[in-house]
């Protein structure tokens, strides 16, 4: 019954990320069910002219464009106009904050979590959101998260994040053995500063690169005596954890990115796993 | 202010609130001792109960010293504590319940009660004192369940809540659970309204879900429950464990005395003997449901019940083969975290450890054993208390046998921690029984020594003849079926024969026959098979509240109709047998385990009627249910001639032999 829950809420975001790509908002290219435009006739060759030696210091010239002695027909249908390359700068995983008013969302489908977040830019350095984790509905924690830009320029960003949550488990601690405490090494109350690095050539279509490394205090205020006449465990046991995350935004559209993240937890409670891969993909959007 | 750091402010304010309104309920219902063995509030002092010397012990904990002995009612054997320290003691011999202030050594008020009172229990406000009785003061068939204020100590309310009640326990929403000892059944009580919910949780029902489709594991038969000496609560009050012993209904092959006897094997799913110690789980949040293993389909280990989070149904140590047993438990209680069930069972003499929610685990080894049992500790012998430290570091356990508390901790950390006794027990009185009889009374209830009972079988006589008693279960014997005797209080060194077929001429030949065929034992020597057979003799009768001096009325209009029905032709004399074999027209010559052997020429040996209003069921296969049964069936009047007996003349009959 889990398995199916889970895979109709990650259907639900998919499709809502589908959805979403259906908005306006600016193309870098046709969508794959639009006709392309007919090719134009064909023109006699000219040959180019031989180029001349660049002057130090100044651009290239661009070569001429192929001039047809004739002009075209013009084609019975819509003609687009020229692709305009905006920048994606909506960046939920990275570094970079959404600026003043920007809006984000997030939804990242993996192991060991299904995740949405919403965030909002509320001022150029800092981003306030909202978000929901779950290990496919054994460990379900509402999350706020916040980003504090350091540091941006063309290529690199820096900045620190700040996650909170209270997590509900479907099983009480003292019932579960290797389950979503085991893996995921969260507990009731979990909060996860973390500095994250990006990274973005040039091309304003390429990847954003990020890296990230998490601290994680959980908070377990349902201890569980681990071992008989072991004592009496306090009301509150702190656990420190902490991860690695490394990945890619992948710019789709001006606002939309695919999303991967590959990465390994480290928990610091013997009870839970000692280390846990971690593998997402999503989409990040901003419409 | 500017607007982020306001923003801030208000989410961070809001997470706060939403995040302290988040906590886990709290605890409802603590409890951390059970039985002969209780602690003051704030640790300090340890309460033991010493059956046989009438004694409350109290002992200083930081010393471990014995500081007063409060003498209280006869045959002590439960006591509780409530929130303001005042004790409470169950005198099983006295109808009565002794009440006792801290630093005030000595009882300061008696509460009457029923018949054998044992169960205790406080209710979470401490305001509400509940005691079962074995029997009502004016019915052998039914005990009760008795209400008592804590303030004013006045009597609320009493209510029946069916045969030989025992353990009591209070549950989360103004309601307690009662246990009772042989039909292995679990009522639901209405602490409110004083009144019964449920009659039955049907714990044998759940047990034996898949009963008569057949076994994966070829393995088919039915157990039912018995032996519920105890109830155990969680400290959040929405779970109970009712540890039990599981006994074979189906048919027992006879297995020679060096593979164990005939009652070696045979236990649920090929786990322990015919009669294995196990235990029930309870979720009482809502409406009672038992959670246990399916026994007839054969739980299959790794698979689907690993899964489950309850304690495996059936016990047996952690590392089988060892020379370890789980058998008898008699009480249990749960550690202040809600996680370890700790339950003490007197046979093996030992204490077992088990997690209250889960059974696999690095710590455990469900696929090797099938339990979930992770520590086994020996402990004394006739271990009946238990009673846990606050801080969950030390629990004390007190075996009436011995006399003696054993101290356990924790040794190590992690999955490979165990739990050790330290081995510095506490003396806290000297035995009164008889040299011969403490001996005889040591043999009776162990399931560990080898001259009794083959490391392979581990059962004792008290396995099945429950507080020297009896079970109340039909046995299929390869001779047909035979119901438990009871053995308290009918002088059986003065009944030979023996057995339902009479053909053990005296008692040591019977026990021969027993322990060496039957239980795998090595045998005892005449010595000790003395001391045995006297123990048994002279084990103590089960009080009837209809005994009197003098008969009433009723009771002497049913000796007249005993006479006139040619019973005592048979049932003759001070024990009411002749000592004869006689065929009552109960021999079963159909069915899958129909009878053979001696009685088919000879019928049975006529019991004893001494205690019988306690017995039930009757007749050698237990088919009739009741005294009234009998008396009012009873064809061709094989059985007495009952027929020359009008309705008003069986009635008192059968409120004659009650009073026996």
């Amino acid at each position: 019954m889990t398995r199916v829950r889970s895979a109709v809420l990650g259907a639900v975001l998919f499709a809502s990320a589908a959805f979403g790509q259906s908005a306006p908002e600016e193309e870098w290219g046709g969508f794959p069910t639009q006709p392309p435009p007919p090719p134009a006739p064909a023109a006699m060759p000219v040959p180019d002219p031989p180029p001349l030696p660049a002057p130090v210091g100044q651009p290239a010239p661009r070569p001429k464009p192929v001039v047809s002695p004739t002009p075209a027909p013009a084609p019975n249908t819509w003609s687009r106009p020229p692709p305009r390359e905006e920048p994606n700068t909506v960046s939920m995983m990275g570094a970079p904050t959404l600026g003043p008013w920007g809006r984000g969302q997030l939804f990242l489908l993996g192991f060991p979590l299904l995740s949405v977040r919403a965030s909002f830019g509320l001022a150029s350095w800092f981003d306030l959101g909202v978000g929901f984790d779950s290990f496919y509905g054994t460990m379900n924690e509402p999350r706020l998260t916040m980003r504090f830009g350091l540091f941006h320029d063309d290529s690199w960003s820096l900045a620190v994040t700040m996650e909170g949550g209270y997590a509900w488990f479907t099983q009480p601690a003292s019932r579960e053995n290797r389950g979503a405490r085991w893996i995921t090494g969260r507990r009731n109350i979990n909060l996860s500063p973390a500095f994250v690095v990006s990274y973005r050539s040039g091309n304003r279509r390429s990847a954003r690169l990020f890296f990230e490394a998490r601290y994680w205090m959980a908070l377990d205020t349902e201890p569980v005596a681990q071992d008989p006449l072991g004592g009496v465990p306090p009301d509150v046991i702190v656990g420190h954890n902490g991860g690695l995350r490394g990945g890619a935004e992948l710019p789709l559209s001006t606002k939309t990115s695919f999303v991967f993240q590959l990465g390994l937890d480290l928990h610091g409670r013997s009870e839970d796993s000692v280390a846990m891969p971690v593998c997402s993909v999503g989409l990040v959007t901003g419409i | 202010m500017n607007q982020a750091k306001r923003t801030m402010l208000v989410g961070a304010v809001v997470a706060v609130g939403v995040l302290t309104a988040c906590g886990p309920n709290t605890n409802a219902n603590a409890s951390r001792a059970s039985g002969s063995l209780a602690l003051s509030t704030d640790d300090a002092l340890l309460y033991a109960a010493d059956t046989d010397n009438g004694i409350v012990a109290v002992i200083d904990t930081a010393t471990n010293e014995k500081i007063a002995d409060v003498k209280v009612g006869e045959r002590p054997v439960r006591l509780v504590v409530g929130a303001d320290d005042t004790i409470y003691v169950a005198n099983r011999g006295a109808r009565s319940v002794s009440v006792i202030t801290r630093g005030d050594w000595k009882e300061a008020r008696r509460l009457d009660v029923g018949i054998e009172p044992s169960g205790l229990a406080l209710t979470p406000d401490g305001k509400t004192l509940l005691v079962t009785s074995a029997t009502s003061r004016t019915m052998v068939e039914t005990g009760t369940l008795t209400a008592f204020d804590t303030g004013t100590l006045a009597l609320k309310w009493e209510l029946n809540v069916g045969n030989e009640p025992r353990g009591v326990a209070v549950v989360a929403g103004d309601r307690a659970v009662v246990s009772l000892l042989k039909t292995g059944q679990v009522v639901e009580v209405d602490l409110k309204g004083a009144r019964l919910l449920q009659q039955d949780l049907k714990l044998y029902q759940a047990a034996n879900a898949s009963s008569g489709s057949g076994s994966p594991s070829g393995v088919f038969s039915t157990f039912r429950p018995r032996a519920l000496n105890d109830l155990v609560v969680t400290p959040d009050g929405t779970r109970v464990f009712a540890p039990l012993v599981w006994a074979r209904e189906d048919a027992i092959g006879r297995r020679p005395s060096t593979a164990g006897g005939y009652y070696s094997a045979g236990g649920p799913c090929n786990i322990g003997a015919v009669a294995t110690a196990g235990i029930v789980t309870v979720d009482t949040s809502s409406t009672p449901t038992p959670q246990v293993d399916d026994l007839t389909s054969c739980f299959s280990r790794g698979t689907v019940s690993e899964n489950a989070d309850f304690p495996t149904s059936t016990l047996a140590p952690r590392v089988s083969g060892n020379g370890d047993a789980i058998q008898g438990p008699t009480v249990g209680v749960v550690d202040p975290t809600g996680s370890w069930l700790f339950l003490v069972n007197r046979e093996s003499q030992n204490v077992a450890i088990m997690p209250t929610y889960r059974r696999t685990g690095a710590d455990l080894d469900f696929n090797s054993t099938g339990t979930s049992v992770r520590s086994l500790v020996r402990v004394g012998a006739g271990a009946d208390g238990i009673a846990l430290s606050r801080d969950g570091t030390k629990a004390y356990v007190y075996s009436q046998f011995d006399h003696r508390v054993d101290v356990l901790t924790a040794q190590g950390r992690g999955d490979g921690a165990q739990v050790v006794n330290l081995g510095r027990p506490i003396q806290v009185a000297q035995d009164t029984l008889p040299p011969e009889l403490a001996q005889g009374r040591r043999l009776f209830f162990d399931a560990m020594d080898t001259r009794m009972s083959s490391s392979s079988t581990n059962v004792a006589c008290s396995t099945c003849h429950l507080e020297g008693r009896e079970d109340g279960h039909v046995w299929q014997f390869p001779d047909g079926p035979r119901q438990t005797p009871a053995l308290a209080g009918r002088h059986l060194l003065s009944t030979a024969p023996y057995h339902w077929s009479g053909e053990f001429t005296s008692l040591d030949a019977f026990n021969v026959h027993t322990i060496t065929e039957r239980m795998g034992g090595s045998g005892l020597s005449p010595e000790a098979a003395r001391q045995l057979d006297s123990f048994i003799d002279q084990l103590p009768f089960g009080e009837n509240p209809l005994t009197t001096a003098m008969p009433t009325e009723a009771a002497a209009r049913g000796r007249a109709a005993f006479d006139k029905a040619g019973c005592a032709s048979c049932h003759s004399g001070e024990l009411f047998t002749n000592n004869q074999n006689a065929d009552v027209g109960t021999l079963a010559v159909n069915g899958s385990n129909p009878d053979n052997g001696l009685v088919m020429t000879r019928g049975f040996n006529v019991p004893s009627l001494l205690g019988i209003g306690r017995t039930a069921p009757y007749l050698h296969d237990g088919s009739a249910g009741t005294l009234e049964e009998r008396i009012f069936n009873n064809p061709g009047d094989r059985h007495g001639v009952t027929s020359v007996l009008n309705d008003q003349e069986k009635s008192d009959l059968v409120l004659f032999l009650k009073s026996l």
